[in-house]
């Protein structure tokens, strides 16, 4: 199972967002001089079509690679395997209640999601405070995440869908052992 | 007299139009402010510097914020771009001041039902969180009503934009540019990026009046009783639809704004060709689809909805990119421009809708989503290329025609004050993308003791943007009166000769 890290995604943030920053630095820079537009327009074009290539393949390699990779039962079955154990957890306001707060590692376990009320998030992070997981729990709708933890120790959950006033309370822990 | 006598392109009520504009604008940017203000209070809050806001206090705040400020950038959004298509096309001004009376009225029901019936339940008001959040049942009724009052306001303006436009250029096929695409023409007379932009832009507006309708409708049945409940997955379905729509078009007529005025600044034109025809009409038939992508966290979704999400969120910033951002920069190269604060505002505009685009893009590809979905990466995004993209737009258009109409001068140092705007709005945002890259949720009332450090952080770049907004601010709002009475004789926003800035 392939994990996403945010911080990974960030400073992938950082690098496209530097390298368009210096871009964008660069011709604002040459607004200083004049040159008349209609010498810079036919490479302006020929430049546009082959940036439309370039990003319409890229899009296109990069969605099809991320299906592998989805968080949903049809694909987390063959990429994480059949569950061995199911946790429930019914979600209410402000509460969690896990029925099991041990977990087994490295083994495929699911979570079976639901609400009695309305909408929270089962947002799960590991021992350093990371997001390593989550779903929504939604009233009359079971949300089904298999994950295969394979970092031991205290996890804890935060409610990551607003929820009302003590939304931000909202949390619980369980082990991974 | 008319304005055709001096100006014998424009339609005679153009000046009407532009009062219009010059009061949409004004109630869209001191509402800003005082949003502005809110968000600073809910920063400090989050900080653990001073104790503002109880939580109860915090969401009904954080609720006023983001339903005003979607709805005052989309009528900011709806003033700019009357004045620019209004300059094409003749706008009926009874519509127009009918879509203002529609968003204010909207928007007061909106401001006394938070901070007076305590409705706190964020501006998405997810279904069925409105019945179960212990709020004043007026509270949920005034909150909804508003919502219905900016909608009906929107349509108002859409549909005033389709017939208005289609009516130009004999048709909604042809003001769609659809000659181009089909019958292979190399030239459409007299039809423009702004003609088509307001087309591809007002039909979605329509699905997105609906939409919200239709989320709209089954609360008020549940409120009076009617029903007992509703399937939390389709009310969640419309809610995102018309949310997401209604954010996505104040992006879109904010963009139109950028069309017309970097050509009036360079020279240079923003040609229709085959490629932003097509780009353009893309639009009107990939925004519906993506807001898919905010459901990704909900596993029983079907599975085909997900990954159509993701590919429609891709293919919808492909437009983007070769329209507004190589365009706009096209513009910008080279081109001996003037700085002042509107080219500035701009140029800011164009950094922060890519890189804020850049970050909902990543954040669209539902692997990342599943690590950074409600995290603050999620404000950090929208933050980006709303403050710092649509709605820097806005501020710049209004710089622009309040300087223009007044006839008045800038002040040497007024341009610091877009340069403080531009800084401290990439400080402001980078922390909350930073946050989300270390797993901080959004909407959390007190935050961990190890999660203040950025809020913290925040803070000093929100003073340093709000100085910049308070300083443009004063610059435009004290151009008003003069402003304003210009547009009692014929007038124009640019000047004879096609010159864009003004006097120095």
């Amino acid at each position: 199972m392939i994990l996403i890290s945010p911080r990974y995604v960030f400073v992938l943030l950082l690098v496209m967002g530097g390298v368009y920053t210096l871009l964008w630095a660069w011709v604002m820079h040459s607004s200083r001089e004049r040159v008349e537009y209609g010498e810079i327009t036919g490479g302006l074009d020929v430049l546009r079509r082959r940036l439309f290539s370039v990003i319409a393949l890229a899009a296109l390699v990069v969605f099809l690679g991320t299906q592998t990779i989805l968080p949903y039962q049809p694909v987390r079955d063959i990429t994480v395997g059949e569950p061995v154990t199911v946790i429930n957890v019914t979600t209410s306001q402000f509460v969690f209640a896990l029925s099991n707060t041990t977990i087994p590692a490295n083994v495929p376990v699911e979570f079976a999601v639901t609400s009695v009320d309305v909408n929270h998030g089962l947002g799960i992070y590991d021992p350093d405070g990371q997001i390593i997981a989550q779903t929504q729990s939604m009233p009359g709708y079971t949300n089904r995440l298999i994950f295969n933890f394979t970092k031991t120790g205290q996890h804890r959950i935060h409610c990551l869908e607003y929820c009302g006033v003590d939304h931000w309370g909202m949390e619980a822990f369980f082990n991974v052992e | 007299m008319s304005n055709s006598a001096d100006h014998p392109t424009l339609p005679d009520n153009y000046g009407g139009v532009l009062r219009f504009t010059l009061v949409s604008m004004t109630f869209a940017f001191v509402m800003f402010v005082v949003m502005g203000i809110f968000g600073l209070s809910m920063r400090i809050e989050q900080s653990g510097l001073l104790d503002l806001l109880a939580p109860e206090h915090f969401y009904q705040v954080m609720t006023l914020h983001g339903l005003s400020m979607v709805s005052l950038a989309l009528l900011g959004s709806l003033g700019g771009f009357a004045a620019v298509i209004g300059r094409r096309v003749t706008l009926d001004l009874r519509w127009l001041w009918t879509t203002f009376f529609f968003f204010f009225t909207g928007m007061m029901f909106v401001l006394f039902s938070t901070l007076g019936g305590g409705f706190a339940a964020a501006w998405t008001a997810l279904y069925p969180l409105p019945f179960h959040g212990g709020y004043a049942f007026w509270g949920v009724v005034g909150v909804t009503i508003g919502i219905g009052f900016v909608l009906i306001g929107l349509l108002i303006y859409c549909v005033l934009l389709i017939r208005s436009v289609s009516r130009a250029h004999g048709g909604i096929r042809n003001a769609l540019g659809w000659p181009l695409i089909f019958r292979r023409t190399a030239h459409q007379e007299n039809l423009t990026i702004l003609d088509v932009l307001a087309m591809a832009v007002a039909i979605p507006g329509v699905v997105c009046v609906v939409a919200g309708y239709i989320w709209l409708i089954p609360l008020w049945l549940q409120a009076s009783g009617v029903v007992q409940s509703i399937d939390v997955l389709f009310m969640k379905n419309f809610d995102y639809l018309f949310g997401h729509l209604l954010v996505n078009l104040t992006i879109y007529f904010a963009a139109g704004l950028m069309y017309f005025l970097l050509p009036a600044y360079t020279g240079r034109p923003w040609k229709l060709g085959l490629a932003y025809v097509l780009a353009l009409n893309s639009i009107t038939f990939i925004v519906p689809i993506i807001y898919l992508h905010h459901l990704y966290q909900d596993f029983a979704q079907p599975l085909g909805l997900q990954v159509v999400g993701q590919f429609g969120t891709y293919a919808s910033v492909i437009p983007v990119i070769l329209i507004t951002l190589f365009g706009g920069l096209s513009q910008y190269y080279h081109s001996g421009i003037r700085w002042d604060v509107t080219t500035i505002l701009l140029a800011i505009g164009l950094w922060g809708w890519m890189f804020g685009g850049m970050a909902a893009a990543l954040d669209a590809t539902i692997a990342v989503n599943q690590v950074m979905h409600n995290t603050l990466w999620i404000p950090g995004h929208f933050h980006t290329y709303f403050l710092l993209g649509a709605v820097i737009f806005l501020w710049g258009f209004f710089f622009f025609i309040t300087r223009t109409l007044s006839g008045t001068r800038d002040g040497p140092r007024t341009r610091y004050a877009a340069v403080a705007y531009g800084v401290g709005g990439a400080g402001f945002t980078l922390v909350f993308l930073a946050s989300g890259a270390f797993s901080i949720p959004r909407r959390y009332a007190v935050h961990l003791p190890e999660w203040q450090a950025f809020a913290m952080t925040a803070v000093p770049f929100i003073l340093l943007l709000g100085s910049g907004i308070i300083w443009i601010g004063y610059t435009m709002l004290s151009r008003l009166t003069r402003a304003w009475e210009r547009t009692k004789g014929p007038v124009d926003i640019l000047l004879p000769g096609g010159a864009a800035h003004g006097p120095e």
